[in-house]
């Protein structure tokens, strides 16, 4: 096998760029790192080609889903094409399949890659050979948003002599948030004699070995939600003839999304929760440097603390912000979320005139009465809202729905409590 | 009721071990007073912490730290029961005797309360007061509000339910834009809207880059044709130049074939050069020849003595060993001298060993080390055997002590069926030991419930007829309360409807009589009318022409009187039309009265019906609680007579519950100290019948022994063990050791043998081995000394030998004989000749030197010779005898004129090639030609062609570059992007938003919501109570406090004495807080009452603002309540204490006094506040000046050194009293000096930076 001698064998695998899509959930607060998260996509990708130029890998194969499927802004796909001429003119061939979000794209069908760049066909599997890294790759792209068979079964043979790489974007036998996409088991993949398995879809990082066959998720190239969460980037494949010889994952995203549970029990005041909340951003601060940290905080706090904290939450929360960014910025708190004691019930409340309060929520909580009067009064938020009802739902909106009512009532009862407890 | 006792100030605050006693009066007002500073606030701050425990920021703690607080106290509960713990550390909680306590009953003495629950509910202090009095205004007297505050214990309801739609408000509205939701959704949506026109198309961007390849190639293609177009224009204009210089070229071409062949312009210089360069080489040359010549005779006379020379070495080596030879000649007696010495040393040592002078034995160092090492080991071998012998003899020893102890250690008692039973015991000790204390409070119980069925006006009843009473229910009560309020209600109805109708009677009769009197007399219209028709009658008589007749009134003009009767008689009609209508109205008021007196009739006759049917329900009323031998009451008075017999019933069932279960335990403890006793007895100890606790102790202490009896044979058996073990070992060593000292003995005499010094003792090894250690250097020491001095006297004999030979060989020193004299002389010969040697060679080099110069000199002659020659051949003369100067300027005039020529020629030539652009002269001269006579025109139209193309070729460019710059714009921006993230932001914001919205909106429904119903439901019997304390309170000023609205909203009305109705925004000051207190103290009765065991109620400082009238009016107010539970009033002022002692019964008021902190108790933070001192008594409390407050707030803070204070540490630290707190500290934010951390309660404070 002809190469580059004197340096490791190895190629870069990614997949699930997205490119320009939206952070989504990281509210415009005074302080906020607009400027850090706009981009955010297209910093990963050069990254990504920056570590692809300096690690002299062989090849860059990116395993579909350069961009969601409704876009249709050109800018994001002139981006891309300069990223691709990157690669051309350090001399790194890039094999390319579009996943489902590209079938859809407007831009897939107009954007003219480079001459390093092989676009694998959309019609029928393919093989693409590069004898002087001594790779084989084959793969399909999709050419319609939905592919519901197998299509790795017709997969052409192993290349003898080479190291030969599959190329799928897929859901494999099905994951949990993700579109069932060319389904297939890890047992039929390793059947068809690759060495690597180098797919696409799921965002989640995910290794697997099959009988000899390494089968790879890298997860997408940038976090963009906290359900995200985690470094984020690519994974570089080391090979010698047709032994995989390391498989390591690169963090590039300039965004790491933390989704941190914190046990407050035995705290009571809103300076203990605060506390308690700053020790685990610190931990999640020191788990990767030069990084923007996106925290949301699942606090479970006792009901003394959750109602002061209620009482003011978004100074506190303002507050939070501002202590835990830190004197370099790096940490951003997307959204706190004090939740109670599951085991303590509801606060504690002494004396008539707090029993009645209660009564009162008693009597709101589970109750037709209860869904008509939040109704009555959040009609008019939720009217306003209108077609991003949804959205801020997904987001996390509390009141905007009727299954969110509950949490309403309970965080709404605490406030109350606090509310009236402590106002001496 | 729960009292609380005393209290032990053991670490808190400033306080050490110090006690407040309040136990006295059992039922009354106590007062505990304290001038300033004194730690009144510590010492309330202390009772809530004692009795809740402590807060994560205790505000005592700032002494002793928050592990270091601890109080002690004592609390009495209803029965006599008294329970005292102790509070230290952070959590920790303990009996005074360090015992464990129940937490979970301690809890239970307050009610389960937690510590702010019960601040809030039954502590008042200034603070509460003025805040509540001012949400009395901002209620606006909304009933409702001012009862749920007043059972919430707090008087910020108003406001809090103000802030939450004020939250609610900013957040969100129903048409609002500006608010932060809507804001932030419009700027979501004009961010997806601006992202949307951002964003570049797929086509948008192909038509860009087409419209730049368009460009490009139309730049390209102008660019060649203007390239093209320039070469052109630039090769006919060149042209154009050539013409001129060929014709000159022509010219000077035929002007050098005139002249004919010339020498070179320079020919002459050359000449003349040559000529001077030949005189002065010959000059040279002379001189240098003359120079050789005296070099080479100074060289003839210098001369040196080779024999001298030949020798010089050897003679310089002789003068070096000069010093050796006299060091040696010096040294040679002193060596022989140490020799002799050093063959004495030798004899000595040889004597001290018995061995002869001859003797040359010798003996190798490692055998002498081995004989030391030998000798080593068998000292470290005698004294491992004393060791082991010791050993064993102390192992030995221990095997007869352990003997002897297991000999008398008895055998242990077998206590496992005693263990068994105590262990049942112990789990039913607590239960014992209740048992008298249960056994107590069912007595107490006993006499209770026989108190409680003599009121219910059952006594001599036994239990089970109580329980058995065949007694209306609840409902029938209920029903018969509301047919008796529907009954009355519709009697009062009823006979207002009669009232009514006899007012409307009265009036109706009223306005009939009126209108009777008011109707016109018929007669007197009648009179009128006869009137005017006489006059009209007269009138027109007198029109018609006749004469007027016989006036119609004597002194009356006719037509005057005639009016007047016209106008009469109309008024009288007019009259009468108007009073038609009375009449008619009369006559309906007539029919109406008939009505009326027709509907009081049927009104009576249904109030009897009525009021025969409520004498039948009654009587019913009656029957039915007759049947269980009572006399019915009104049904409000029997509720409560079934609610007291249902509490009861309740009491006697739990009471039978608790008998059961006391019988219960009193078996099962019973059985289980019988068991005891049993296996006590088995194992061998006599039960005396004690109880069970006794019977516990002795089964424990009984377990102790047999337990230590057992552990004690076990320790014996395990050292007798031991100590056997150690005796064997320390045999099995004393073998090994024995086995070693052979071995060693046979080592030692292998050892000594070579010394041949016959049988060595170990101990004296040593002494031995270093005296043939010094033998031999001793022999060393006499060798070396003899080899020395040969050495010596060998060195001499060879010097003196080698200055001989010299000597012999250079004659010219035979007349000195001592071999250093020889040797001096020849040292100066030798110098002497170097030194002609030297001279003789300088001038011999410098002879070379000038033969070289001379030949040098004669090259350079021959060389002018030959230029001479070969210039003459240049300008092709006739040698004249060697000499040239003669027709030299000439040839040079005519090499000057055709060197100038030719000059001109290249330059023209040059300038034509340049002008060629690559073409040979004769291509230009053709180009020339060919081209014609019209040159100049052509080359001005190609000119302006070149002009036109590079015009358009600028525009081209111009719009290539504004192609390029469009698709950069699309390459380098993620415009839409980056707008479509700042959107997605934004609706974060907002999605963030609604849950706070939500909250606010959520919770003011809910405050709203429960403030009505509370408000509904116990509007009645609270607001009589507490119009009853305002009465108290205000002194009689107030008589009650009446509800006023409709149904949708009630308002507080306070009555004055004369009967005046006030709002409660109409009231003084001091008048609304007066009336908070009211409403505070009926929702702090209405409190106990709910509780099984009734708090203790603490007032601080609530009478800042009262006069002595009203403050004794509330003190008498606090008395009352004294007897409900323990009431505990704060002050620091003395006239309070008077006040209360003079206005209650000496047995009703206790006074505690706090003592004053002394200068010398440590201060709270370094130094504290400074001390004001006025009249000998600190004044912090009624400073009137707010400055002066201020001032001692900051000095606190300074002290503090930057940390923040909560609101308790600094009114302790500064001396400041609450009355002046807010005011102060408002007015000190407000200014910026001071920094507000955190809201309301959690509230700290700091300087600003």
């Amino acid at each position: 096998m002809a190469g580059r001698t004197g340096l490791a064998m190895s190629f870069l695998h990614c997949a699930d760029l997205h490119l320009d899509s939206p952070m989504r959930g990281l509210a415009r607060y005074d302080g906020a790192p607009l400027e850090a998260l706009r981009g955010a996509t297209r910093h990963a990708l050069e990254k990504m080609v920056d570590l692809a130029i300096d690690e002299q890998v062989r090849a860059v194969v990116v395993a579909g889903d350069l961009y969601d499927g409704n876009r249709d802004d050109y800018q994001t796909a002139v981006f891309l094409q300069r990223q691709l001429h990157r690669l051309r003119e350090a001399d790194v061939p890039v094999v390319l399949a579009y996943g489902n979000h590209d079938a859809e794209s407007e831009i897939t069908r107009r954007l003219v890659v480079p001459g390093n760049t092989t676009v694998l066909p959309t019609s029928s599997p393919r093989s693409v050979v590069l004898d002087d890294a001594g790779l084989a790759f084959h793969g399909q792209s999709y050419s319609t948003r939905v592919v519901d068979e197998d299509i790795s079964a017709g997969y052409p043979a192993p290349v003898p002599g080479m190291f030969n790489v599959g190329v799928l974007h897929t859901s494999l036998d099905g994951r949990p948030g993700h579109a069932r996409y060319a389904p297939c088991t890890l047992e039929g993949l390793a059947r068809r004699g690759y060495q690597y398995w180098a797919l696409g879809h799921v965002h989640r990082r995910e290794e697997h070995v099959k009988d000899g066959s390494t089968v790879v998720f890298p997860g997408n190239i940038c976090g963009r939600e906290v359900r995200e969460s985690g470094p984020k980037g690519a994974t570089v494949v080391e090979y010698d003839g047709d032994l995989v010889t390391r498989v390591s994952h690169r963090e590039l995203a300039p965004v790491r999304w933390h989704l941190l549970d914190v046990d407050a029990r035995d705290v009571s005041s809103v300076s203990g929760l605060t506390e308690v909340m700053l020790d685990h951003v610190a931990r999640a601060r020191r788990s990767g440097p030069d990084v923007l940290h996106a925290v949301r905080l699942d606090v479970v706090a006792g009901a003394r603390a959750r109602g002061a904290w209620l009482h003011d939450a978004e100074s506190a929360e303002a507050q939070l912000r501002a202590d835990a960014a830190g004197a370099d910025g790096s940490v951003w708190v997307e959204r706190v979320e004090v939740r109670p004691d599951a085991g303590r019930g509801r606060p504690e409340v002494s004396g008539e005139a707090m029993a009645a309060i209660a009564a009162t929520f008693a009597a709101l909580r589970d109750s037709e009465e209860g869904r008509r009067t939040a109704a009555r009064l959040l009609a008019g938020v939720r009217a306003r809202f209108g077609a991003e009802r949804d959205a801020a739902i997904r987001l996390g909106a509390i009141g905007l729905d009727d299954t969110s009512l509950d949490v309403l009532f309970d965080e709404t009862e605490a406030l109350l409590t606090a509310e009236l407890e402590g106002d001496r | 009721m729960t009292r609380v006792e005393r209290l032990d100030l053991v670490a808190y605050g400033h306080y050490a071990d110090a006690t407040l006693d309040l136990s006295s009066p059992r039922a009354g007002l106590t007062v505990i007073w304290g001038p300033n500073e004194a730690g009144k606030s510590t010492a309330r701050h202390a009772l809530l912490a004692a009795l809740f425990g402590f807060e994560r920021d205790e505000p005592g703690a700032y002494r002793y730290g928050r592990h270091g607080v601890r109080l002690g106290i004592e609390v009495s509960v209803d029965g006599g029961r008294r329970i005292s713990f102790v509070r230290e550390g952070a959590s920790r909680i303990r009996r005074p005797d360090g015992g464990d306590v129940d937490a979970v009953g301690i809890e239970g003495l307050v009610g389960g309360m937690s510590r702010e629950s019960y601040t809030r509910l039954f502590a008042i202090d200034h603070e509460e007061l003025r805040v509540g009095s001012d949400s009395l205004l901002e209620a606006d007297g909304e009933i409702g509000r001012l009862i749920y505050g007043a059972s919430l214990g707090s008087g910020a309801v108003a406001a809090v339910l103000r802030d939450l739609d004020e939250r609610a408000g900013r957040l969100f509205s129903e048409r609002g834009r500006v608010q932060r939701i809507p804001k932030a959704l419009d700027a979501y949506r004009t961010g997806v809207h601006e992202a949307r026109s951002a964003r570049v198309r797929a086509r948008e961007w192909e038509r860009r880059r087409e419209t730049v390849a368009t460009a490009e190639a139309r730049r390209v293609a102008l660019r060649a044709e203007l390239e093209s177009a320039r070469a052109e224009h630039a090769r006919l204009d060149r042209l154009r130049s050539a013409r001129p210089l060929l014709a000159r070229r022509a010219d000077i071409v035929g002007q050098l074939e005139r002249l004919g062949p010339v020498p070179t312009t320079d020919w002459a210089e050359r000449v003349r050069s040559a000529l001077t360069r030949r005189r002065a080489v010959e000059s040279a040359h002379a001189a240098a020849v003359a120079l050789r010549d005296r070099i080479a005779a100074a060289a003839e006379s210098v001369a040196a003595s080779p024999i001298v020379l030949e020798h010089s070495e050897r003679v310089d080596r002789l003068v070096e060993g000069v010093d050796r030879y006299r060091k040696d000649t010096v040294d040679l007696p002193k060596r022989q001298a140490e020799l002799e010495a050093a063959r004495r040393r030798l004899g000595d040592k040889l004597g001290a060993l018995g061995m002869r002078a001859d003797d040359g034995r010798i003996v190798a160092e490692a055998e002498l080390a081995n004989v030391e090492r030998l000798a080593r080991v068998h000292v470290e071998l005698v004294a491992a055997g004393h060791a082991i012998d010791d050993e064993l003899a102390r192992a030995e020893e221990q095997v007869a002590h352990a003997a002897a102890r297991l000999a008398e250690d008895p055998e242990p008692r077998d206590v496992a069926d005693v263990e068994r039973a105590l262990v049942a015991a112990r789990a039913l000790l607590e239960v014992d030991r209740s048992l008298a204390g249960r056994r107590a409070t069912q007595t107490h119980a006993v006499a209770e419930l026989a108190a409680s069925v003599g009121r219910l006006g059952l006594a001599g009843r036994g239990w089970e007829e109580v329980e058995a009473l065949a007694l209306p229910l609840a409902p029938e009560v209920e029903i018969e309360r509301e047919r008796r309020d529907e009954q009355r209600f519709a009697l009062s109805q009823l006979r207002d409807q009669r009232d009514a109708v006899v007012a409307e009677m009265r009036s109706v009769s009223e306005q009939a009589a009126r209108i009777g009197r008011e109707v016109p007399d018929p007669d007197r219209l009648e009179v009128a009318r006869r009137h005017r028709d006489a006059g009209w009658r007269l009138v027109r008589q007198m029109l018609e022409g006749g004469e007027p007749g016989e006036e119609w009134e004597p002194g009356r003009p006719l037509v005057a009187a005639f009016e007047q009767a016209i106008g009469d008689a109309d008024a009288a009609a007019d009259e009468r039309y108007e009073h038609a209508d009375a009449v008619a109205g009369l006559r309906q008021l007539q029919g109406r009265l008939g009505r009326l007196a027709e509907q009081q009739r049927a009104l009576d006759e249904q109030e009897r019906r009525i009021e025969a049917s409520d004498a039948v329900a009654s009587a019913r009323w009656a029957a039915r609680w007759a049947t269980a031998g009572l006399d019915a009451a009104a049904p409000e008075v029997m509720a409560e007579w079934l609610q007291g017999h249902r509490e009861l019933v309740v009491a006697i069932s739990r009471w039978r519950a608790d008998q059961r279960d006391l019988d219960a335990a009193t078996e099962q403890v019973d059985r289980c100290r019988a068991a005891l006793d049993d296996a006590l007895g088995r194992a061998g100890c006599t039960p005396v019948g004690e109880g069970l606790e006794l019977a516990v102790a002795r089964a424990d202490e009984m377990v102790r022994a047999a337990r230590a009896q057992d552990a004690s044979r076990r320790d014996a058996e395990t050292a007798s063990r031991l100590a056997r073990d150690s005796v064997a070992r320390q045999q099995a060593s004393l073998d090994a050791h024995r086995e070693e000292m052979v071995a060693w003995r046979a080592q030692w005499e292998q050892a000594v043998r070579p010394l041949a010094l016959g049988a060595l003792a170990p101990d004296v090894a040593g002494s031995v081995v270093s005296a043939l250690r010094s033998l031999v250097v001793a022999r060393a020491d006499v060798a070396g000394l003899e080899s020395r001095i040969s050495g010596i006297e060998e060195d001499r004999r060879r010097y003196e030998e080698q200055v001989d030979e010299i000597a012999r060989k250079l004659p010219i020193v035979t007349d000195v004989d001592a071999p250093l004299g020889v040797v001096l002389r020849l040292q100066g010969e030798v110098a002497r000749a170097r030194t002609a040697r030297e001279r003789h060679a300088t001038l011999t080099e410098e002879l070379t030197e000038a033969e070289a110069v001379v030949d040098a000199r004669n090259r350079e002659l021959d060389d002018v010779q030959r230029l001479l020659r070969s210039l003459r051949t240049e300008a092709a003369m006739a040698d004249a005898g060697g000499e040239l100067d003669f027709g030299i300027d000439a040839v040079a005039s005519r090499a000057l004129e055709a060197a100038a020529l030719r000059e001109k020629l290249v330059a023209l030539e040059q300038g034509l090639l340049d002008l060629g652009d690559g073409r040979s002269l004769e291509q230009i001269t053709a180009d020339a030609t060919a081209a014609g006579e019209s040159l100049a025109v052509q080359a001005e139209l190609a000119y302006e062609r070149v002009e036109d193309l590079a015009r358009q070729l600028e525009l081209a460019i111009a719009q290539v570059v504004d192609a390029e710059r469009a698709c950069d714009a699309v390459t380098d921006a993620a415009t839409a992007a980056d707008l479509e993230q700042d959107a997605e932001a934004e609706l974060a914001l907002a999605s963030g938003l609604v849950g706070d919205y939500a909250r606010a909106a959520l919770a003011a429904e809910v405050l709203r919501r429960t403030i009505a119903e509370y408000g509904e439901r116990h509007r009645g019997p609270l607001l009589e109570r507490a119009g009853a304390l305002f009465c108290q309170l205000t002194d009689g000023a107030f008589v009650e406090l009446v509800p006023d609205g409709d149904g949708h909203r009630q308002i507080l009305l306070a009555k004055r004495r004369g009967g005046e109705l006030c709002a409660t925004p109409a009231l003084s000051d001091g008048t609304r807080d007066q009336l908070y207190l009211a409403l505070r103290v009926a929702g702090v009765e209405h409190q106990l009452g709910s509780l099984v065991e009734a708090l203790p109620v603490v007032f601080d400082d609530i009478l800042v603002h009262f006069d002595d009238r009203r403050s004794a009016a509330a003190i008498r107010v606090l008395g009352e309540l004294s007897g409900r539970t323990q009431v505990l009033l704060f002050t620091h002022h003395e006239r309070v204490v008077e006040i209360a002692q003079q206005c209650l019964e000496p047995h009703a008021v206790g006074v505690v006094r706090l003592p004053a902190r002394r200068h010398d108790d440590p201060p709270a933070l370094s130094a504290g506040p400074p001390q004001r001192t006025s009249g000998g008594r600190a004044q912090r409390d009624d400073m009137p000046d707010h400055e002066e407050a201020a001032q001692a707030i900051l000095d606190a803070l300074r002290e503090a050194g930057g940390r923040a204070l909560a609101k308790s540490e600094l009114l302790e630290l500064s001396g400041v009293a609450e009355a002046a707190w807010t005011s102060t500290i408002r007015t000190l934010v407000a200014r910026g000096v001071l920094v507000q951390e955190g809201q309301r309660r959690g509230a700290r404070y700091r300087l600003c930076r």
